[in-house]
């Protein structure tokens, strides 16, 4: 009786698992590969699923692709120097989300003599899918290899892609790296070596393995090699989760920055800030909330020393244009202590440039 | 553990930060490995058509069967010294070398073995770029896998120099005679194997082990004979007098030592495995991003549908392995089999 009712569970389980089996399953069967899958495939068909996916996504993301050729001015470190790096470009007006590293010189061995805003490439061009060079000027950076640029120049007239006749850029969407989880396929694009011509970004196929929070890091399996930094890492549905920063030693060891980041500090980015420094620097001056008019001055200050007086409209902050107070403060980022910084005012009707040689901010107790 | 230092990967920038990422392998490192074994119905057939190519019992490449009547081709520049291939049911022979195609490193082989099952090549298609693809072995899983990265291109630059880093080096910079035959010693590195000989700047290197020297590139092709270790004897000219000098030959790695040497992308792509000595200059080349050992360069690379691309010829990169398309290795195979390309001639 005993041996006749444990019997039934093992014979429901095993005319289940049979069903299983005569269930016919067609040669042609297509599989959709689930973009948030974090399995590996277990048949052929699911590797020919995971296959169109990528394949789809590639066409999708490929033209926003664009590698990055920098040009570096000499500094104290050494004579001017060029590199090159990738980016993805992001929205329709032209901003390009790529590495820190690739627009600002990272000094040898440690801490920089030069501030970022002296770091800066001077020349950058974006290398477009078909080979086109356009130019492109450096935004705001973070400390976690995050950069931010924006193209000045205009769409050739032989782009095709949608909006191209009315200057607009070609987008890859930014996805949600905070709910990527290990194992979840991803796609690499890049110019490992460098722009080359003949070869489209390059693509690599690997899988997320996870967040390192004292890097502020993604690591993936997607093999990058220098000249891929700043190019972007993208999920199943074609969003781009990261964009390439550094390497370990071993295959398995590539970082990305992760989207989410460029998220956060999106607007500071734009604006050009440089965030993150662990250096204030002081300028001896504040300003309205109306105008870029300077509110007061500190007396034996930075400004002060300058000959700045309060009532100053800022026409120039180290030779850009000020737009709007509201951008002045991210212009101020970015700087070292003892800089020399030329600032054009309008006082009283006259245009004046004077030099104001920034101070380290005094640290309160 | 010790903290590895990290690489940034801007090209021609490379920047070794204070802190390191783990290195802990984790599961998703077994998920990558089973995929081989989903590849063995798409392998199957081009497996049949793949030897390991040995050098004194030693695996030195893997070669592809293209003739029924035993003509093998596999990656050249690593064969020296009495070779043979072994099948995949175990059976070995000894191989003739009967000619090599420098630029595309394709070497011809030929063992004496009738019935042999070759390899048809694809015709080439468009919209290959992600697709699966894996490198044969003698097993029944491929040796490698991974996907397309770029379609068949030209190389260009600094990629379409035909160099061997694997040769032996003497440790000098070469420069163009303006008038005559040989090649201007520019400078001798500082414990360079030619300084130990006491070569100097300004010889002119006039034979390399009895050949004639015609010019910095032919100085470079007659190098890639020799390996680290060997001892060469070099005629050079030194004013008015004829000298020989014999030199041992040292290792890329040896001159490294020199700090003008570095090349930050070259120790980026030697992070995470060896690659081909031989990795440059092909006429075409396909780019995947399989892990593929120097040594199992010279077998067939498939997609899903068991359609042969090409001969897998080097692995180039950290992120890429290349492999030659079957459309180009064809009119090389035939130059080849016709005697073209024979050993010792220059071409």
């Amino acid at each position: 009786m005993v041996a006749a009712r444990s019997l039934r569970p093992i014979l429901a389980a095993a005319l289940i698992g049979l069903a299983g089996l005569i269930t016919p399953v067609r040669a042609d069967e297509k599989i959709v590969w689930k973009s948030d899958r974090t399995s590996s495939p277990e048949t052929v068909a699911e590797l020919k699923g995971l296959q169109e996916q990528v394949k789809k996504i590639v066409q999708q993301v490929s033209p926003s692709t664009v590698g990055l050729i920098v040009e570096f001015p000499a500094d104290d470190s050494g004579p001017a120097e060029s590199g090159a790096g990738s980016g993805v470009i992001v929205s329709e007006d032209g901003l390009v989300l790529t590495a820190a590293h690739v627009i600002c010189k990272e000094p040898e061995g440690g801490r920089a003599r030069q501030s970022y805003r002296r770091r800066v490439a001077r020349e950058i061009k974006v290398v477009l899918s078909d080979g086109t060079l356009v130019d492109a000027k450096g935004l705001g950076v973070n400390r976690v290899d995050g950069g931010m640029l924006r193209i000045t120049g205009k769409p050739p007239k032989t782009a095709s892609w949608p909006g191209a006749k009315d200057g607009k850029w070609p987008v890859a969407k930014i996805g949600d790296s905070d709910s990527l989880k290990e194992g979840q396929w991803v796609v690499s694009l890049g110019h490992p070596g460098g722009p080359r011509k003949d070869r489209p970004p390059a693509v690599r196929v690997g899988r997320y393995i996870t967040y390192i929070k004292s890097e502020t890091a993604i690591r993936t399996d997607c093999t990058l090699v220098g000249g891929d930094s700043g190019g972007p890492l993208f999920d199943l549905n074609g969003n781009v989760v990261g964009i390439h920063s550094r390497i370990g030693l071993f295959l398995t060891n590539n970082m990305h920055v992760p989207a989410a980041i460029f998220q956060e500090q999106w607007d500071r980015l734009v604006r050009g800030e440089v965030i993150g420094q662990r250096v204030i620097v002081e300028t001896g001056f504040t300003l309205n909330e109306d105008a870029a008019t300077l509110k007061s001055i500190v007396e034996e200050g930075p400004a002060a020393k300058a000959g700045l007086e309060e009532g100053d409209l800022i026409l120039k902050w180290n030779g850009e244009k000020v737009k709007k107070v509201e951008d002045l403060a991210a212009m101020l980022t970015g700087f070292e202590p003892n800089e020399v910084v030329p600032v054009e005012i309008k006082r009283d009707g006259q245009t004046m440039t004077l030099k104001l040689t920034l101070a380290k901010k005094p640290t309160k107790k | 553990m010790k903290r590895l230092p990290a690489q940034f990967l801007a090209a021609a920038l490379g920047v070794f930060l204070a802190a390191g990422a783990s290195s802990a392998q984790t599961s998703t490192d077994n998920g990558k490995r089973r995929l081989p074994k989903l590849f063995a119905e798409a392998v199957a057939s081009a497996t049949e058509s793949t030897v390991r190519v040995q050098v004194a019992n030693k695996d030195v490449a893997l070669g592809t069967v293209v003739s029924p009547d035993g003509y093998i081709l596999t990656k050249g520049s690593e064969l020296r010294g009495d070779i043979s291939c072994v099948f995949r049911d175990g059976s070995a022979y000894d191989a003739r070398y009967l000619g090599y195609h420098r630029p595309s490193d394709l070497a011809l082989l030929k063992v004496d073995a009738e019935a042999l099952k070759p390899v048809t090549f694809a015709e080439p298609k468009a919209g290959i770029i992600g697709n699966w693809v894996a490198a044969t072995g003698i097993t029944s899983e491929p040796v490698a896998v991974g996907v397309i990265s770029a379609a068949a291109r030209k190389l260009y630059g600094e990629q379409s120099f035909i160099d061997n880093t694997n040769k032996g080096y003497l440790g000098i910079i070469l420069g163009d005679i303006a008038d005559g035959d040989g090649v201007l010693v520019r400078e001798v590195s500082k414990d360079a194997p030619a300084s130990k000989a006491n070569m100097k700047a300004k010889d002119v290197i006039l034979e390399l082990a009895g050949k004639a020297v015609k010019g910095r590139d032919n100085m470079i092709e007659l190098m890639e004979n020799y390996r680290p270790g060997d001892t060469i004897t070099v005629k050079i000219r030194r004013g008015d007098e004829e000298l020989e000098l014999k030199i041992k030959l040292g290792s890329k790695a040896d001159l490294n030592k020199d700090p003008k040497n570095i090349d930050r992308s070259e120790i980026q792509n030697a992070m995470g495995g060896a690659l081909s000595g031989r990795r440059t200059g092909f006429p075409m080349v396909i780019q995947h991003d399989t892990v593929l050992k120097p040594t199992d360069c010279g077998g067939p690379l498939v997609d899903l549908d068991g359609k042969v691309l090409g001969i897998n010829i080097a692995r180039a990169g950290r992120v890429e392995s290349w492999t030659i398309p079957g459309d180009v290795v064809l009119p090389i195979l035939k130059d080849l089999k016709a005697g073209k390309y024979p050993l010792g001639k220059k071409d």
